[in-house]
């Protein structure tokens, strides 16, 4: 029962299919409460063998060294940087999705911002595990966490990889408890439903006793309020400070002011690349299509555009800036990104990022599933080559030409990458398995029963 | 019994005589306090004991807890040694024929630095890269420890037990069957013991021989004068000078002396203005890169270049008599442009200036020949160039002792006769470094009986039947004679390592018949007998000066005759020509990982050798740099891998001797290409070779990729004329005032310590490099790692091409931690790892850092190295550890390798970040000394371990506080600036640019 809306006092509806609230329980529960489908048996089973790559790449690294990576000098961040502003960049989407369009009461958030949720959790987790294992000796990178030591020392706090310790985690644990926090109801609907004992014991330890109660309803919208509150600036902050990285320092192409706002729209646009990406297929697997339905990807889609421009307008004007500042270290790192060794990465980057999303200028590709899919995996590839292109680009060639030299990772790091999918995946098929992965609350708040003065619904 | 009979009483209710408090009063141990129970079973009891005992052995094993390790004091201590405190020895080491004086640093009896000894005319505070590097070949595991026979381990006794009947066999014929063979010595001891046996045996062979040095210069003097004299210019007066193939201020082992003396004649400020250098040469040399005028020519070309200059010399100034009949029948081509020539001619005769042509080592008698008679026509020799009496000629006295190639010439035509049965191989490698048309290798397998004294084991160890370990000249007693005849007395700094006996004593007992190896000090005493060393205190002087005597030079000997022609070359095909190389030399220094990774100079490969050919002669072969190719000439063949060099001459491969061991350590063994089978003997190059591509490329590990400064004004050099027209060319004007945004440190207490390094005098000859790796304990780390940039070194010389592909110019910059004042790598480091102190430095912190490297990121000049892995363990020396610590790896370095390091400077493990601390250890040693004995420091009291061995003195380390300081003064002159000053780094170090001089006809022609 998709409707083209052309009339805008007509909204779309968002949830299809003619659901009631009970039927809106029974399908979103669904997945959690049957047996596991074969699909989910075998990726499961794919997503542990990742993660066991991961975790056996972690530990060669620790035992032999950060050399078992292709870093050298001058190139001494590649793709372990390249990896962390990755990962926490598809982070961001989930927490826009949760707290910046609930304060801008946007209603089609409700039946994707689980789900973006907890990808925004599992890729912070990728990305933290990306940071603290990139140092040379992990097992001192407590000294990075300003606590009380034998060397009487403080940590710095001007360095911006200091301001990152303090972003990620603040950021993983705000988006933890903001999710946690929104699926206490959706446990309770679990728990009440649960059969066997231990799903009624677990869901019930971690329903916190809700009940349903209005006071329950009030704690919960206020706490939800704040957090969402908290939540909003972090989105534009965390990735800012995470740019700081690089525009702090005084490497050219790195050293520039645009870095803030491309880096956290460049986030926000890979982000919604990723979840548009696992929605297309949760959603056919787990048959819920009528909840995140076409109109919730087309919205999507729009977002992927929209920042997707802006990205390409920050590669413009870096471009132009480079030339019109006169600073010949600037300039030749921009010429260089393009027509030296690394051309590849840059027009891969360009191609990916630019080029491909503009298509979503027309309204059938931003309809057509197919084409938003592989649009979608396109621009987290484009966004992947961006971070490599800024980080690799940038350092194998600077100020003295002594130091040029090339940079290629080895079957260690890509591994590790290939891992770090299977870290995500794994917790992520956790939580398709065991969590309600659309907000059922939320949902049954924008549809139209949930207005008191619905006709035909009921109204207590 | 009533308690109040009691004398003591607890309570007034006891003493009243209240019976409830009786129960209390009774019981000792009152409720509540601890009752022994039952006691333990037996069984308990054992299962308690035995569960001790096993947690016991758990942390006993050694896995948790940290190795225990002793520290011994002295039970009877040497004499004026301070634990801790490091003491100074005067030594002397021979390479060949060429001496320099040194100063051994030694703690607590282990030798872990070498310095040059200012009092030393071939030193002058000064030590080269094979010096530098010596000490570790000192504590080299590979070296040999035990004599072996037939590949088995035996012992001294038994070998001399050997010697004395072979001694006793050629007794019967005076010597004709036997046979010594030794490397080129400058020990007038071992001369004297040479000759001694010579006349013991005086028909034995002696024949003292190096694959490259000084023998055929000296060859080629004593047959047009009849005297063997060598040269040795004066560069600090010389004001025009011609190097014709002479790499006086690189290769040669003489650059220490040459290079200072060249710097001083070469400062732009000197009073007689700069110097004037032209080179003409055959491939890219480090005297090349400091040449006003320098013209690629292949070897032939050169020779004639050469006749093309005398002609003109000739006649411009009128003929000596030789020189004139010589030149005036050779044929006329012209390899240099007339304008060349004619501007050199001139510029040579100028009046009021002193000039000099030099030869190189290697070049033919034809060429040293001509240059002798140049020289004399210029009034050269003996006026800036000085002859000294050849120190190896002077037990040469009978022609039995034969020098240089024509001896072992003579040696392998005797050994393939069969005439020899007995040869005596001391030190060098023939079988490896003799030219392949010799046949050293077949002719030694028909000897029977054979010995070789020698460091490691070889290839020619490998075809002899006894093998005796060499010691080391850093636990040798010794003499050493250099070429300017100044005489050293070598001591030892350590007893010998092994079994090892050394080239004194091993001659000695050529003489004796004794059961043991006779003493190398009495023999050396007993050189020195005449000259007064009889009493002790002079005997202690010259060890503690490490000076004997000083050498004065010969009279010029007058030429008779011109023996020589011009070397004949095939029509065809290209020129070879073979050069030592710059780390291992001839290959004697092949097992020193510290030179075997050392970057070479000019084309930055560590690790390996290349053919060097020109861009023009690449093309037209049809290879690049990378490719393998087979070299083919006078029916050998090398296979070598080709390296484009910007500059070379055209139609000519530049080969450099010393790789391809077959037969090496573990360090040496297998790197690069052995290139002494194309050689041939009596030439100098070899001519009519052809190439054949293998078509398979090889892996060449460079330490710096790119050539070109990018138009970025890095280093700077100018030429005198637009010095003079723009004094203050070096200070740029930046767009924008260099202000900091907030208020920066003032930096006016105390000592600030600075770094001033003149790029003018600057050769790019790398002891900088190797004395810092040798101070401060900096790992190597193997080819594939320099191949993927990981090169550990604190200092590098950054090379820089300037020009056109074919005829660049060179300029060579050191590049260390710059210790900005506003540095940017202590603003990013997350942990305070780096930190600055307030004397100027920037401290790194090893044991804070975390790795991750955040700081080199933001380090404009990259010079922080970080530790990728741990490469100490990773050293193909290392061994497994004796105690396993867990998470501390299973490997150490070889514990005789260990002994070389500074005990001073932490050695760091991996995941943390190094660089230059302008050897804050050596600033504190100062700094404590002079509060010790209350006084201020005095500048040029602490030196830095680059600026101390610098035979150029172009690194100056100072207090820029001190406006006397030299450091200070070198920053104010005109020519100091500071390297992307635009960014505000405020550094510590700045350079002075460098001046050319070039001359003014050829300006507009190059």
């Amino acid at each position: 029962m998709s409707v083209m809306v052309d009339d805008p006092s007509v909204r779309t509806p968002l949830v299809l299919g003619g659901h009631t609230f009970a039927s809106v329980s029974d399908a979103v529960c669904a997945p959690v409460e049957q047996k596991a489908p074969k699909w989910w048996v075998a990726s499961f089973a794919v997503a542990l063998s990742l993660l066991a790559l991961l975790l056996a790449m972690l530990s060669k690294l620790v035992w032999t060294g950060v050399g078992v990576w292709g870093l050298n000098n001058p190139v001494m961040w590649g793709w372990d940087l390249v990896g962390f502003v990755f990962w926490v960049g598809i982070g961001h989407a989930g927490t826009l999705i949760s707290a910046i369009l609930f304060l801008f009461r946007q209603k089609w958030r409700t039946s994707i911002n689980r789900f973006a949720e907890a990808m925004t959790i599992f890729a912070v987790m990728c990305a933290g595990i990306y940071i603290a294992f990139h140092v040379g000796r992990v097992w001192v990178a407590y000294y990075l966490f300003p606590i009380p030591n034998s060397m009487a020392m403080w940590v710095n706090f001007r360095s911006p990889l200091m301001w990152d310790v303090f972003a990620v985690s603040t950021y993983f644990t705000i988006s933890l408890l903001f999710w946690y926090v929104g699926l206490i109801p959706d446990l309770a609907t679990l728990r009440d439903r649960a059969v066997t004992k231990t799903r009624k014991i677990w869901y019930g330890i971690f329903a916190m006793g809700w009940r349903g109660a209005n006071r329950h309803w009030q704690h919960y919208e206020r706490a939800y309020l704040i957090l969402a509150a908290l939540s909003t600036p972090l989105v534009l902050s965390v990735h800012s400070i995470v740019s700081f990285d690089f525009a702090v320092s005084q490497l050219p192409g790195w050293h520039t002011t645009i870095f803030p706002p491309y880096f956290v729209a460049g986030a926000i646009f890979s982000g919604f690349a990723m979840v548009v990406t696992l929605m297309i297929i949760a959603r056919k697997l787990f048959k819920l299509e009528s909840f995140m339905t076409m109109h919730h990807l087309e919205t999507m889609n729009k977002i992927i555009l929209a920042t997707g421009t802006m990205v390409g307008y920050a590669y413009a004007m870096e471009f132009f800036i480079a030339w019109y500042s006169g600073n010949p270290y600037e300039s030749f790192a921009f010429v260089n990104r393009a027509f030296g060794p690394y051309a590849w990465a840059y027009w891969t980057m360009i191609s990916c990022n630019v080029i491909f999303p503009q298509l979503f200028w027309f309204k059938k590709i931003r309809r057509s599933i197919p084409a938003m899919f592989v649009i979608s995996i396109i621009v987290n590839i484009g966004m992947w080559f961006e971070r490599f292109v800024i980080t690799a680009t940038s350092l194998h060639r600077d100020f003295l030409p002594s130091s040029w030299f090339y940079y290629s990772p080895t079957w260690v790091e890509v591994c590790q990458f290939i891992g770090s999918f299977g870290l995500f995946l794994t917790f992520f098929l956790l939580f398709l398995k065991y969590l309600p992965m659309i907000a059922i609350s939320e949902v049954k708040a924008i549809m139209p029963e949930a207005d008191p003065h619905h006709h035909g619904g009921d109204h207590v | 019994m009533s308690s109040i009979d009691q004398p003591t009483w607890r309570s007034i209710e006891e003493k009243e005589g209240d019976v409830s408090v009786q129960p209390f009063v009774d019981r000792e141990f009152q409720d509540g306090a601890s009752v022994l129970d039952e006691g333990v079973s037996r069984r308990t009891f054992l299962k308690m004991m035995g569960a001790s005992l096993a947690l016991a052995g758990v942390s006993g094993c050694g896995m948790v807890r940290r190795p225990k390790q002793f520290i011994h004091p002295y039970a009877v201590a040497p004499e004026g040694v301070v634990p801790g405190e490091s003491i100074h020895y005067a030594t002397a080491m021979a390479i060949g024929h060429h001496v320099t004086g040194l100063l051994i640093e030694s703690h607590e009896g282990r030798p872990t630095k070498v310095e040059g000894n200012p009092l030393h005319p071939h030193s002058g505070g000064a030590a080269g890269v094979w010096h530098q590097a010596s000490v570790l070949g000192l504590y080299d595991p590979d070296r040999l420890q035990k004599p072996t026979f037939k590949k088995e381990v035996s012992t001294q006794a038994l070998y001399l037990d050997w010697l004395s009947s072979r001694l006793t066999d050629a007794a019967g014929d005076e010597g004709a069957s036997m046979l010594v063979v030794s490397e080129a010595l400058a020990s007038p001891t071992s001369h004297r013991l040479l000759a001694e046996f010579q006349s013991a045996f005086p028909k034995a062979m002696v024949v003292m021989a190096d694959p490259f040095g000084a023998d055929r210069q000296v060859g080629a003097l004593r047959a047009m004068t009849g005297s063997s004299v060598v040269p040795m210019p004066r560069y600090e007066s010389i004001d025009c000078l011609v190097s014709v193939g002479a790499d006086f201020l690189g290769v040669s082992p003489d650059a220490l002396r040459a290079t200072r003396a060249f710097a001083l004649r070469r400062q732009p400020e000197h009073v007689r203005g700069m110097n004037r250098l032209y080179v003409l040469e055959s491939h890219y040399s480090l005297t090349g890169t400091k040449a006003d005028h320098r013209f690629r020519l292949k070897p032939s070309d050169l020779e004639r270049a050469l006749v093309q200059l005398a002609r003109e010399l000739l006649a411009r100034a009128g003929g000596s008599g030789l020189l004139q009949s010589v030149v005036g029948s050779l044929p006329v081509k012209k390899v240099l442009p007339q304008a060349v020539v004619s501007a050199m001619a001139s510029d040579l005769l100028s009046p009021n200036r002193t000039s000099a042509l030099v030869a190189g080592d290697e070049q033919s008698p034809f060429v040293h020949g001509l240059v002798y008679a140049i020289n004399g026509l210029l009034g050269a020799n003996g006026n800036t160039i000085d002859y000294y009496r050849f120190p190896s000629a002077e037990f040469a006295t009978s022609d039995a002792i034969r020098l240089g190639e024509s001896g072992l010439k003579a040696a392998v035509a005797a050994m393939a006769s069969g005439v020899i049965k007995t040869a005596v191989l001391l030190g060098g490698n023939p079988v490896y470094a003799t030219p392949g048309d010799m046949g050293f290798a077949q002719a030694l397998s028909k000897v029977p009986h054979t010995v070789h004294l020698t460091h490691y084991h070889n290839e020619t160890s490998a075809a002899c039947g006894w093998v005796l370990p060499r010691s080391h000249y850093l636990e040798s007693w010794g003499d050493a004679k250099a070429l300017d005849n100044t005489v050293s007395i070598v001591q030892p700094l350590i007893e010998p390592m092994g079994l090892s006996v050394s080239d004194v004593s091993f001659l000695a007992s050529l003489l004796s018949d004794a059961t043991a190896f006779p003493s190398d000090l009495d023999a050396v005493k007993a050189t020195f007998q005449g000259s007064g060393s009889a009493k002790d205190t002079v005997w202690r002087q010259w060890l503690r000066d490490g000076v004997v005597s000083k050498g004065t030079p010969t009279d010029v000997p007058v030429p008779t005759t011109f023996p020589f022609t011009p070397t004949p070359v095939s029509r065809s095909g290209l020129e070879v020509v073979f050069y030592p190389d710059y780390k291992v030399l001839d290959g004697r220094f092949s097992n020193n990982g510290w030179l075997q990774e050392l970057p070479d100079p000019i084309s930055k490969l560590t690790w390996d050798n290349a053919a060097y050919i020109s861009s023009f002669t690449a093309r037209t072969l049809g290879v690049k740099t990378g490719d393998m190719m087979a070299l083919s000439a006078g029916g050998r063949h090398v296979d070598t891998v080709v390296m484009v060099q910007p500059g070379a001459a055209d139609g000519c491969i530049a080969l450099v001797g010393g790789y391809g061991r077959t037969v090496d350590g573990r360090v040496g063994q297998g790197r690069g290409f052995n290139v002494y089978p194309l050689r041939q003997t009596g030439r100098s190059f070899v001519s009519g070779a052809t190439v054949s591509p293998l078509g398979r490329t090889y892996v060449l590990a460079t330490t710096q990729q790119h050539g070109s400064m990018e138009e970025r004004d890095l280093a700077k050099q100018v030429t005198v004329t637009e010095w003079d027209e723009n004094p203050h060319f070096a200070h740029k004007k930046h767009a924008f005032p260099l202000t900091s945004s907030w208020k920066e440190l003032a930096y006016d207490e105390g000592n600030q310590w600075g770094l001033a390094i003149d790029l003018s005098k600057c050769t790019g000859c790398n002891a900088c490099l190797i004395a810092c790796q040798s101070e401060n304990n900096i790992p190597i780390v193997g080819k594939d790692q320099v191949a993927n940039g990981r090169e550990m070194h604190w200092i590098r010389l950054d090379r820089y091409f300037v020009g056109s592909v074919d005829e660049p110019e060179v300029r060579h910059q050191p590049m260390t931690c710059l210790q900005c004042e506003n540095a940017p790598c202590e603003q990013v480091c997350p942990v305070s790892a780096t930190v600055h102190s307030k004397e100027g430095l920037n401290d790194m912190v090893y044991n804070r850092c975390i790795g991750t490297k955040y700081c080199s990121n933001n380090c404009p000049v990259k010079v922080r190295r970080f530790n990728f892995l741990d490469y100490h363990q990773r050293n193909p020396q290392s061994v497994a550890k004796r105690r396993q610590h867990l998470f501390d790896y299973m490997r150490e370095p070889d514990p005789s390798v260990q002994k070389q390091f500074n005990p001073e400077v932490t050695v760091r493990m991996r995941g943390v970040m190094e660089k230059c601390t302008y050897c804050v250890q050596r600033i504190s040693k100062g700094r404590i000394r002079a509060k010790n004995e209350s006084r201020a420091l005095l500048d040029g009291e602490i030196k830095s371990a680059c600026m101390q061995t610098c035979p150029a003195d172009a690194i100056v380390f100072g207090d820029i506080r001190d406006p006397k300081s030299r450091v200070a003064h070198m920053k104010s002159n005109r020519r100091n600036y500071a390297i992307l000053e635009e960014l505000h780094l405020k550094a510590r170090t700045t350079y002075l640019a460098s001046i050319s001089n070039p001359n003014p006809q050829l300006v507009k022609e190059s």
